[in-house]
This record gives structure tokens, sequence and C-alpha cells, in this order.
């Protein structure tokens, strides 16, 4: 019996790799790494490697995206949450990225959004330093 | 001809012209005002702020009376009556206009829902994981505020959600500090810092802020709306460094609190690569090496001066009959040829308006005046054999 919505886990929103993954084992089922990179690097231009793939999907179920059966040689991953929830769940945060609004725009902060480099905080070092070695 | 009134339809097209019209008005504007923040760069950045905020405020007044003119004239048989000379603007613009003033609603409703999801965001920034400042750093707040001259007490919190110290919210404002700058700065550059959001609050900057809101709100289509704010931005910032470096007494100790502040919100190092300019060491450089400056008064008569050029330049745009473009005719002429209306109307025409007049008044329309005038031209002018518009 699939838990009750207000008691299933909040799955965090997969990047663009995990998606990739997810996408294999929904059109294909529970697979091994080694099925899911084969699957992968027939659509991908550029291929990925094994370790990358193993990496990725180990990640991906200590963040709970995919669950990992270990019961079995080899290790076979089925994704956690059905395409159609991951869908709307997509959607939802594009809509709130869209439609957000920031509160940056509406507060008057002492720095600006834009963050400064390396190279332009050495220099504010070396001025201050200059300025402060004078007096 | 069934004749619908479609006020909607008539809305749109209202908008439509109004933002067309805003275009070239708002680039003569823009273009005065850049030329006035030229001839006052050497000055106080506060006149800078008040010439940039003028224009801006002129945009919007100017997209207001153009609206307001526009309903008024509306009711024309043609588009020729929007433009007072005898240049007309291409006949597929009229055309253009409803869907122009659709556009606008479109992008108008989207940025007013982001608009009021921040609003929200920031109730919700000064009430959620937010605790009371240490009683030392409210101490020296209050001290600040009485060198500053401040009379109006705001709460110091320490938010756990920013990065920098803000000012936030506009009748009953606070300040937050960010949990990790209280840890990693020291007393005298939370002090500067604490200066500077005092600053803010002792001019009348979350006003002009929220003002700015407005404007990017109807005007976001103009690049000129968005240089000017960001404009204002920048010298408000700049004037506010003014005010807390005189309270903090140091200019090196405040530049040195700025670039803590850099520091401590670097979450994983700073970035590697910009391609914009370096406005954090172009701050630091005007508050340490200010240079050699414009005097106040010299600075306030300019300012003045130029606000008043941007005053008469928007009301003259938008109160003078609301030109098409106004290119001199060699120019003009082919780009947007001369009809002289009725002359050139075949009979066929003159029936199809006639008889459109005839159904609007048995629908109990009531033509203003202008339009009266452009309906007796129509029907008392001799018809012509000429193929008309």
């Amino acid at each position: 019996m699939t838990p009750r919505l207000a008691q299933r886990p909040k799955v965090p929103r997969p990047t663009d790799a995990e998606l990739a993954i997810l996408r294999v084992l929904w059109r294909l089922g529970p697979r091994s790494v080694r099925e899911v990179q084969r699957a992968l690097n027939d659509e991908r231009s550029d291929p990925a490697g094994y370790t990358t793939v193993l990496k990725l999907m180990q990640i991906m179920t200590t963040k709970g995206l995919v669950s990992r059966d270990d019961t079995q040689r080899p290790q076979i991953y089925s994704a956690f949450q059905g395409e159609a929830r991951t869908q709307r769940q997509l959607l939802r945060d594009l809509l709130q990225r869209a439609f957000g609004g920031s509160y940056r725009e509406l507060v008057l902060q002492a720095l600006s959004d834009r963050k400064a480099t390396q190279k332009e905080l050495a220099e504010i070092e070396a001025l201050l330093d200059r300025l402060e070695a004078r007096r | 001809m069934n004749l619908q009134w479609d006020p909607i339809a008539f809305l749109l097209t209202v908008l439509g012209w109004t933002v067309l019209h805003l275009i070239w008005q708002g680039l003569l504007l823009g273009a005065v005002a850049e030329i006035l923040l030229l001839g006052l760069r050497r000055s106080n950045p506060r006149f800078r702020e008040w010439v940039a905020g003028s224009a801006l405020v002129m945009l919007v007044v100017a997209f207001v009376v153009i609206g307001f003119k526009m309903i008024g004239g509306a009711f024309e048989l043609g588009p020729a009556r929007l433009a007072g000379s005898a240049a007309l603007p291409p006949a597929w613009l009229p055309a253009l206009a409803p869907w122009v003033g659709g556009a606008w609603v479109l992008v108008a409703s989207f940025l007013l829902v982001r608009l009021l999801r921040g609003i929200a965001e920031v109730g919700n920034l000064r009430v959620n994981d937010v605790t009371p400042a240490p009683s030392n750093l409210g101490g020296c707040l209050e001290r600040l505020a009485t060198r500053m001259g401040i009379e109006r007490r705001v709460p110091l919190l320490v938010s756990s959600r920013i990065e920098v110290p803000a000012l936030v919210g506009w009748r009953t404002p606070v300040i937050l500090l960010p949990g990790r700058a209280v840890q990693t700065l020291s007393p005298g550059e939370i002090e500067a810092m604490l200066a500077h959001e005092l600053a803010h609050l002792s001019r009348w900057d979350r006003w002009t802020k929220a003002t700015g809101l407005v404007a990017r709100g109807l005007l976001f289509f103009h690049p000129v709306t968005h240089r000017l704010l960001d404009r204002l931005d920048v010298e408000r910032e700049r004037a506010c460094d003014d005010l807390a470096v005189a309270a903090c007494g140091s200019p090196v100790l405040y530049a040195r609190a700025l670039a803590s502040l850099e520091h401590a919100r670097q979450a994983r190092g700073a970035r590697v690569l910009a391609a914009d300019g370096a406005p954090l060491l172009a701050r630091i450089r005007r508050i340490v090496e200010p240079g050699a400056r414009l005097p106040d008064g010299t600075g306030r008569r300019l300012a003045l001066a130029g606000i008043g050029i941007l005053v008469f330049s928007g009301a003259t745009m938008a109160w003078a009959r609301v030109a098409g473009p106004c290119l001199p005719a060699a120019i003009a002429d082919p780009i947007f040829p001369r009809h002289a209306h009725h002359h050139t109307l075949s009979p066929e025409s003159r029936r199809v308006i006639l008889d459109y007049l005839q159904e609007l008044k048995q629908n109990g329309y009531v033509a203003k005046d202008r339009t009266r005038i452009r309906i007796r031209e129509v029907t008392h002018s001799q018809p012509s054999n000429k193929a008309g518009p």
C-alpha cells in the first residue's frame, strides 16, 4: 500500500545528469549500473564512463532519488519516485522560480548581489594595506 | 455593419499607443539625463540621485499623461490625428497597437505577481529564523543613531537566511544582520555596517526604492528605465557610504568593513572570472581616494537646473499635440507618405464612413469636439475619383 501523500518523504530536485539517469530507469525499469550506462551512452553524444555513472547513482541513492537492491549481484537500482510525480515537482519548481520574486530587489542591502572575484578582493586588500601603512 | 463597441480592445489600443509613443520620448529624456549626469560626475552623489530620480518620475508622468490623452482623443476616424503633424505613422502601426497593449498587460501582470510574492518573502524574512541581536550590538546601534542624529529606533535582528546586512520593511523597518557576519566581523566593522544601514534609514531610501519598483512595473519595456534604476541604486549606495564614513570617522576603517563583509559572504571561495568591471573596488576607491569634488553649492545649483530641464522637456513632449516621430519633412516623407485624408476618399469609402457614422449616432454615440470637426470635414468634402485609402 503506498503511503499517504502527507507521509511520503520529500525527494530533492534532481540535477540534469540525475534526470537523465532517472529517465533511463523510468523507461527500462530497475536496472544495474552497467545497463544504465549503456542506455545513456546510446542517446548521448559524449559517452559517460562507468565510474562516473556509478558515482552519480551512489549519490542519488543517498539523496533518496533511487533505491538500491543489494541482494543480487550486480546491484539493481530502481527509481524511487514515479515519472509523473517528478515532472510535477519540476514544473512546480520552475513556476516558483519564474513567478517567485525575490526579497533582494525590495530591501536595502549593504553590498550588491554580485559577488567580487578573487582578483578584485586581492586588489582591495593591497589598496587598503598600502593606505594603512602610509598613516 | 454590426457595431459592437469593445472596451477591452479600446483599452489595449490606448495602452499600445502609449507604449509606442513612450519609446521615443524615453530615448530623448534618457539622453538628456545622461548628459546631465555626465556634467555632475564630480559632485555629491545626492545630486546625481536627484537627476536620475527626476528623469524616472518624468517618464512615469509622461506615460500617464499620454495615456489619458490617448483616451481623450481616441474616438477618431483615423490614426492620423494622433500625429499632430502631417507626417503619418506607417499603415501597419495602428493595427499593431492593441497587440502591443496586450503584451504590456501580460508582462505587467507577471511582474506584479513577482512583486507581491517578493513582498511576502520580505515579510517572511523578518519573522522566521531571526534572533535578537546581542545587547552590545544594540547599544552600539543606539550610540550610532544618536551620533547620526536619527531619532527613530529600529529593532536589530540576526537572521540566518541573509548574507548581507539589510534594512528591511517600509513602515516598520528592521535591520537584519547575517549570522556569519556577526561571528566573523570585528565590532568596529559591524558598527560601520550599522552606520550604512542607518544612513539608508535617515534618508528616504525605502520610499525611493518603492517608487523605483512602481516605475519598473509600468515602464519595464524601455531600456532607459532600467539604466536609470541601476544608476539610482549606485548613487544611493554612494550617498549612504558618504554618510556612514562621516559617522565612523575613518574611510579606511569603513572600507575594511566592506571588504571583510565581502570575504565573509564568499561561501565556497570567490568567483574567479568576471566580465564586468570591479564595482566593489571602484566603490572602495571612491571612499578612500575621493579626488577633487565639485563644491556642494555648485552641484546643487547644477542639479536643480538639470531637473528643470528634464521637467520642461518631459512636460513639453507629453502635453504637446502627441506628435509622432517629429522628423523633418525631407526625412519623414519617404518613410511616412503624406496623405491629405479627405481629398483622396473615393465615393465608396465615403459611403462606408457615412453609414458607420449613422449607425454610431443610432447607438447613442456622441462625438467629442475634435471628432465632430473631423466628421464635418469628411462629410462636407468633395468626393474624388482617385483611389482612396
